[in-house]
């Protein structure tokens, strides 16, 4: 059995001087360091989080906001389209009124005008017709007579009309 | 079977059996204890030497701390997170904090002497010897230990540290003797465990070099790299566990006999629910 007091003793005084420099030279920095650098990173984590809920809020009431103003948006174009919609109806309305009205009224005057053509068509074929009859019957007629069978006649032609 | 070879297993043989000769003396006469003065043998130097190697380690890795580590002091970091990882099984945070310093020494002091048995040349040149292969320098090791258990659980529990060994009253004059014997059976065990493990492998290969020199010491030599490695770990695990049995709060102090793995019984279940 391999066994020294003298390496016993050293080993005890060795490691026990080990370990105070150790302590000294690297446990004391680099624990200390590793406390810190855990805080740091647990309060860099908690701000994180934070800032994330933050986002979160803000994001949720734009679009919200969004929301919002596009509804409006739409109600606007809406409103917009039915009035336009109306106004389109009304002006179509009024220029059909409108030209109705022209077409009644040309018809109108057209129908006068045809009156009116008719009356001296007869007329003119009145005169011819006791013309014709003063020349057949080889007598002239006087002005009066001429024109009470030109009368006669416009009217028997009317009636038959 | 080469003669010279032969000659150093035989050599090596002898010297473990009847140790080599001091390389100093330190002429420090205690008569009874150190007639001749204190020894200073291959193995003190070498522990030197391995003290030398962490101290410099350590003190590259702890100046100029920084937040974000880099080269050795990730190195470092990475080993005071390993054995914090080993010995916060058995103790809450704050004693973890507490007592990382010493049991991360323990640990890489045993680890780096377990090692250096391995490099080419010790074991048989003057000087050069591994730390642990040597009983004595183990028990010198297990004492700081011992005493640090004794100290620690007196400091934080009084008295009443020793409350085990006179638990149930009537069974005293049993549970006593049984709890000294305890006590001090763990120092023993914790020495002669790192001592015949380390020592044992370092026969091993002599016995190899003996036989078949040129490769098969290698496998044992590769097996060494594992079991110096465990016994470090075991030797810094006990550790942790004594301490942590020895400064438990009092209402949980409830520390039971068997120190192998499977018999940690409420200790172990009261650490791990921490």
């Amino acid at each position: 059995m391999e066994f020294s007091l003298h390496e016993l003793i050293w080993a005890i005084i060795n490691f026990l001087v080990f370990l105070g420099l150790m302590s000294f030279l690297f446990y004391k920095p680099v624990l200390k360091m590793l406390d810190d650098r855990k805080n740091a990173i647990e309060g860099g984590l908690a701000r994180a989080e934070a800032a994330q809920r933050e986002a979160d809020d803000l994001r949720r009431q734009y679009q919200a906001q969004i929301g919002q103003a596009r509804t409006e948006a739409q109600d606007i174009v809406a409103t917009a389209n039915r009035a336009a919609q109306s106004a389109k109806e009304q002006i179509t309305n009024e220029a059909r009124e409108e030209a109705e009205r022209l077409i009644q009224r040309a018809q109108e005057s057209i129908r006068v005008e045809k009156e009116q053509a008719i009356a001296a068509l007869r007329q003119e074929v009145a005169s011819l017709a006791v013309m014709a009859a003063g020349k057949v019957l080889e007598k002239t007629l006087t002005m009066e007579e001429h024109g009470e069978l030109a009368r006669r006649f416009v009217q028997e032609a009317g009636e038959v009309q | 079977m080469n003669p010279l070879l032969w000659a150093m297993a035989e050599e090596g043989a002898k010297e473990a059996t009847h140790g080599p000769g001091p390389l100093a003396v330190i002429p420090i006469h205690i008569p009874g204890l150190l007639p001749e003065g204190l020894e200073i043998t291959s193995r003190v130097t070498t522990m030197w030497g391995v003290m030398a190697v962490l101290l410099i380690l350590g003190w590259l890795a702890g100046r100029n701390v920084k937040r974000l580590p880099s080269g050795v002091q990730n190195v470092m970091e990475m080993l005071i997170e390993a054995v914090q990882g080993i010995i916060g099984q058995v103790m809450d945070q704050e004693r973890t904090r507490q007592f990382t310093p010493l049991l991360t020494s323990i640990f890489v002091f045993i680890l780096a002497s377990n090692y250096s048995g391995l490099l080419p040349g010790f074991g048989h040149l003057p000087g050069l010897a591994a730390p642990t292969s040597g009983w004595g320098v183990t028990a010198g090791l297990a004492i700081i230990i011992f005493f640090s258990v004794q100290i620690y659980g007196l400091k934080k529990n009084g008295i009443k540290v020793y409350k085990h060994m006179v638990e149930p009253w009537f069974l005293s004059p049993l549970m006593l003797p049984l709890g000294l014997l305890e006590e001090f059976t763990r120092p023993f065990t914790l020495s002669i465990r790192l001592y015949a493990n380390i020592f044992g492998g370092e026969m091993v290969v002599v016995a190899m070099l003996s036989a078949i020199p040129y490769f098969l010491p290698v496998l044992p030599l590769a097996l060494e790299v594992i079991f110096g490695a465990i016994q470090a770990f075991i030797f810094t695990l006990l550790s942790a566990v004594y301490i942590a049995a020895a400064t438990e709060d009092h209402g949980l102090h409830a520390e039971h006999h068997a120190e192998g793995p499977h018999g940690l019984g409420t200790t172990e279940a009261d650490a791990l629910s921490h």
